[in-house]
């Protein structure tokens, strides 16, 4: 009866690893079907009154991109948007539909769209370098650049659902 | 005496009773006031824990024995007040103490701006009660240092050097409630506060977490609280002149259309405040052009609540607005004011009283829209049955928007091609833009006049050959 109580927890046991780990492989799978926005470097060096760039890159995983809406987010106290130019992800000359950052507020917004038709798979590149200045007065420390939100137009133009993003910091 | 004598005088002497118990209930003096002289009310204060709580707090002293400490307050504005139990801490000199949850859903939440009038309610254990004058204060976002500018009966505050955009906001709004007060009929008798934030993550926290979790797709640039005369607002959208003007429309409407346990319609609400929008976007349209290439397109009936996710909530904000318009348009403006009143007044339900107003049910009239925009009547089996697929389906046999009938092609490129044309061609009526025009420039074009959803973007530009 003892040896059947054991027997009986290692099969239960065995079973509750099974599934934690099919349950962890498929939420891995899943994560891996995302579209993933980063900043690139994740990590910047830069000094008050000088300047940095970041890249937006984009790994659309196998999906055609043919247009993209990103909003960045940033402490208007301590760094300025400057300008950004277009990457190659979209092709040589995308089209820019929105390029919006008032000062003071914080928050960028820029969309991109292919010229001409869109075949899939995109490869991985850059979206767009983004220029900040860092300002005169800006306390020393890690300061956030976040991605807040992507809308990614597929071949089709249809809707791409899963996207994953991942911010940068910068280092004064 | 007979039986109808004798009960005529039971019914008499009952009466007298009553009667005399009147009187007396009158005429004895009540101790309930606040010039009780059983009870001295010492100092009294709030403290706002923006964005969770108010803490309000009444020191007191007396000789008697304290039963209950209640707060009655009201949000101006609002259909009834509340009544709540406080905390008594008992000595020498007493202190009652109650804390206001002002965040979280609907039922607790409280916008900043919005005005109360509180009064405390102590009672002895013999039933007697005393009360303090009312008080009346503003509920007011404490992490930032406000000023305001006002004229007639609107407040804009704002934080920081910001007084330029709050005189921006303060014109429009004048201005909008000038137009659509005259489209509606009616005119803003009430106090409204309008609080300016400077930024989106500023506004966050001032914010229901309803529209804290619709940010997942979109960002909420401003949000009107009929009942309370509030306006929150993002002040430095570009296109703030639009956001406000869409904002105050909504106050107009609360109170043209709106009174206890009446409320509008969330299409016929939006619809109305994207007509007062003096900047209006055109990405709506083109959602909404989106919509009926994949038939996804909402009965009006279903969207008295405005659906859930972003890109739908886009296409209903279109499809709202040109509903307004064409029944502005083909009925004019004094039924729509007619409707909002008689449904404020009247004793039938929305819809009763619009097919009161109008003459037609609220299905007739979406399809008299639909009608005039070349589109399919909506079926029958649509109705109660949102849409859950955004599957492109066969095209319709006429096309929206006055375009030529494009030919079924069981190709669904060919399809693409032929909506692209009706899409370019909205494009071409809104922006002027030509493409075949060598001095285009398509960035320069459309930034002036920001926003244009990427999907349709993306359809935009694949218009273009290959550079």
């Amino acid at each position: 009866m003892k040896s059947l109580s054991k027997v009986s927890i290692a099969v239960l046991t065995l079973g509750v690893l099974i599934s934690l780990f099919v349950v962890a492989a498929c939420g891995d799978e899943a994560d891996d079907d995302a579209v993933i926005v980063r900043l690139s470097p994740s990590n910047v060096e830069a000094e008050a009154g000088g300047s940095f760039t970041v890249d937006v890159e984009i790994d659309p995983k196998g999906q055609g991109i043919s247009a993209a809406e990103v909003t960045i987010n940033f402490d208007p106290r301590v760094f300025a948007y400057e300008g950004m130019s277009s990457g190659d992800l979209l092709g040589t000359s995308p089209i820019l539909g929105i390029e919006s950052a008032e000062s003071g507020t914080g928050q960028l917004l820029f969309a991109l769209a292919r010229r001409g038709p869109t075949s899939a798979p995109t490869r991985p590149n850059t979206l767009a370098t983004l220029t900040f200045a860092v300002l005169e007065n800006a306390p020393s420390g890690e300061h956030e650049l976040t991605v807040y939100r992507v809308g990614l137009a597929d071949e089709e133009q249809g809707d791409v659902a899963l996207i994953a993003s991942s911010s940068a910091a910068v280092n004064l | 005496m007979t039986l109808r004598e004798y009960m005529s005088r039971r019914i008499a002497a009952v009466l007298a009773v009553l009667i005399a118990a009147v009187v007396l209930w009158v005429a004895i003096p009540n101790e309930s006031s606040a010039e009780s002289d059983w009870i001295e009310f010492g100092e009294q204060s709030v403290a706002i824990n923006f964005p969770d709580d108010m803490v309000f707090t009444l020191e007191f002293t007396t000789d008697r024995p304290i039963a209950r400490a209640s707060l009655s307050f009201q949000i101006v504005g609002q259909d009834s007040g509340r009544i709540e139990p406080a905390d008594i801490r008992r000595g020498a000199s007493s202190t009652a103490e109650f804390t206001l949850r002002t965040r979280g859903g609907s039922s607790t939440f409280m916008p900043p701006g919005a005005v109360m009038t509180y009064r405390w309610i102590i009672e002895d254990e013999k039933g007697n009660s005393a009360e303090t004058d009312p008080v009346e204060l503003m509920y007011t976002d404490t992490r930032f240092d406000w000023e305001s500018v006002s004229q007639d009966n609107i407040t804009v505050h704002y934080n920081g050097p910001t007084r330029t955009r709050a005189e921006t906001v303060l014109k429009t709004s004048v201005l909008t409630l000038g137009n659509m007060g005259r489209l509606l009929d009616t005119r803003l008798t009430r106090d409204v506060n309008i609080v300016m934030y400077n930024n989106p993550l500023q506004m966050k926290d001032a914010l229901p977490f309803i529209s804290q979790a619709s940010s997942s797709g979109l960002v909420t640039q401003g949000q009107a609280y009929g009942k309370e005369g509030v306006l929150l607002i993002n002040g430095f959208d570009s296109q703030i002149e639009g956001i406000v003007s869409h904002e105050v429309t909504h106050l107009l409407i609360a109170q043209a259309g709106e009174g206890p346990g009446k409320r509008v319609p969330d299409w016929l609400n939006e619809g109305l405040a994207e007509y007062g929008n003096i900047e209006p976007g055109f990405s709506y349209d083109l959602a909404v052009l989106r919509a009926v290439r994949t038939d996804t397109l909402y009965p009006l009936v279903q969207l008295a609540n405005r659906p859930g996710d972003p890109e739908a909530v886009i296409v209903f904000y279109g499809h709202s607005r040109q509903v307004v318009d064409f029944m502005i348009d083909t009925f004019g403006p004094q039924k729509m004011s007619q409707l909002l009143r008689e449904f404020r007044d009247g004793d039938l339900n929305f819809e009763g009283t619009l097919e009161q107003v109008y003459g037609y049910t609220l299905t007739e009239i979406d399809n008299m829209w639909r009608d005039s925009l070349g589109l399919p009547h909506v079926s029958t089996e649509r109705i109660g049955n949102r849409p859950t697929s955004t599957t492109p389906t066969p095209i319709p046999t006429r096309a929206p928007l006055g375009a030529p009938t494009p030919t079924p092609d069981p190709v669904a490129s060919g399809e693409r091609a032929s909506d692209n044309e009706q899409l370019l061609s909205q494009l071409q009526e809104v922006y002027g833009l030509a493409f075949g025009d060598p001095e285009f420039n398509a960035d320069a074009d459309l930034n002036a006049d920001r926003v244009i959803n990427y999907l349709d973007l993306a359809v935009l530009g694949a218009q273009f050959a290959n550079p």
